[in-house]
């Protein structure tokens, strides 16, 4: 049998489904069973249309959940029963539910790589459960401080964790330390010296103020990417672990959202 | 060639919106793929944008230039990898906003070696 690529029509159908939330993703590397659980709210919170969402750890199944308007209506363990959510009959029986789904997303604690297979939903007017939102659930997972971290800092700092290894805030022309050595912040105040004439000259900063969060890698220590945004009006520096990067971005984006729930 | 490698890419990464291979000496998109069809407009001051994006730190000097520059703004976030050395290319790719990032900086500068011919044993791209 040939070993060649996909052919292109495949490829054309694959695209197709990736615009409807069918198919599936990549897979992420997860750290630990925090991550693999704020992997499964993020893509509950991503998911409209009614969807059941496999979730596979190294390439294993462990855990599908049927999913509706940002809803978690039911999931089911690899191997284990059914577990039907009702928000709204239920009020009480919410924790014990989604202890149990954490339980399922034991296998993560090793640090898998996690995928998600999005299928049709065929009958899920079968379920009159009113499910529960993503909000409750992120709440539920502990991720209330990244729902009250209102600002774009606030965000990244609580996803980034200990991945910012200096960061400084530039008040006029102070640069004030928020984390890390001196030594590291000293390094950080000459890159953004070489650097900060050019980012001022972009157009799309000369034409808005700042447009963005920008990152440029391997500009900081040992690979480290460096990081510029801005937060209440000051710029924000920081030096950032190239692992914990993708992770940050994602927080930033995020923060329309949570500011919504706050 | 080209083609097939941007295809296998966008499955790879269903967030990416668009891949552009520019030269940066000359401002020319040299290959592109999308699943909409971008105005030539759109896909110039993108590559300008790239350009811009992978100058900053650089100081003029290849060597200290960014492994890849990203900026993230509420519309989706590009990520530009410079294909390296003395090599006037550059690879960007456009993603929708909080699409997950992971790998997608490493995946892109592989690509781009790919493209450019600058991986050892690899064909020159068509």
């Amino acid at each position: 049998m040939s070993k060649g690529p996909p052919p292109s029509s495949l490829l054309r159908v694959l695209d197709r489904a990736a615009a409807f939330g069918l198919g599936s993703d990549a897979g992420r590397p997860v750290r630990d069973l925090s991550e693999a659980l704020t992997f499964v709210h993020d893509q509950i919170a991503a998911t409209l249309l009614p969807r059941l969402l496999e979730f596979h750890a190294d390439g294993a199944h462990i855990l599908t959940c049927a999913v509706s308007g940002r809803r978690l209506m039911r999931f089911t363990p690899a191997a284990g029963a059914e577990t039907v959510l009702d928000g709204l009959a239920d009020r009480d029986g919410h924790g014990a539910a989604l202890e149990a789904l954490a339980r399922t997303l034991a296998p993560c604690a090793a640090g898998p790589v996690l995928r998600v297979v999005a299928r049709d939903w065929d009958d899920p007017s079968s379920y009159d459960a009113g499910g529960l939102s993503c909000e409750y659930i992120a709440e539920w997972l502990g991720m209330v401080a990244d729902a009250e971290a209102t600002t774009g800092w606030d965000r990244i700092r609580v996803r980034a964790g200990t991945g910012i290894l200096v960061a400084a805030r530039l008040d006029d022309d102070d640069l004030i330390p928020l984390i890390g050595e001196d030594a590291g912040v000293g390094d950080l105040a000459n890159l953004l010296e070489d650097i900060l004439p050019d980012l001022e000259s972009l157009p799309e900063w000369e034409a808005d103020g700042m447009p963005g969060l920008f990152v440029f890698g391997g500009l900081g220590p040992d690979g480290a990417g460096l990081v510029v945004l801005q937060d209440h009006g000051a710029l924000i520096v920081a030096f950032v672990r190239p692992v914990r990067i993708a992770a940050l971005v994602q927080a930033w984006h995020a923060g329309p959202r949570h500011q919504r729930r706050a | 060639m080209t083609r097939h490698l941007f295809k296998e890419f966008r499955a790879g990464f269903p967030a990416c919106e668009i891949v552009v291979l520019t030269d940066l000496s000359t401002g020319t998109v040299l290959a592109w793929d999308s699943a909409l069809k971008w105005p030539q407009d759109d896909l110039d001051a993108l590559c300008a944008r790239t350009g811009r994006l992978l100058r900053i730190g650089a100081r003029g000097n290849p060597d200290e230039q960014a492994s890849f520059a990203m900026l993230a703004h509420p519309g989706g976030t590009q990520i530009a990898v410079p294909a390296g050395g003395t090599r006037p290319e550059a690879l960007c790719g456009v993603f929708a906003p909080g699409a997950p990032l992971d790998g997608v900086a490493d995946t892109l500068a592989r690509l781009c070696a790919e493209l450019v011919g600058t991986l050892p044993g690899a064909d020159r791209a068509t």
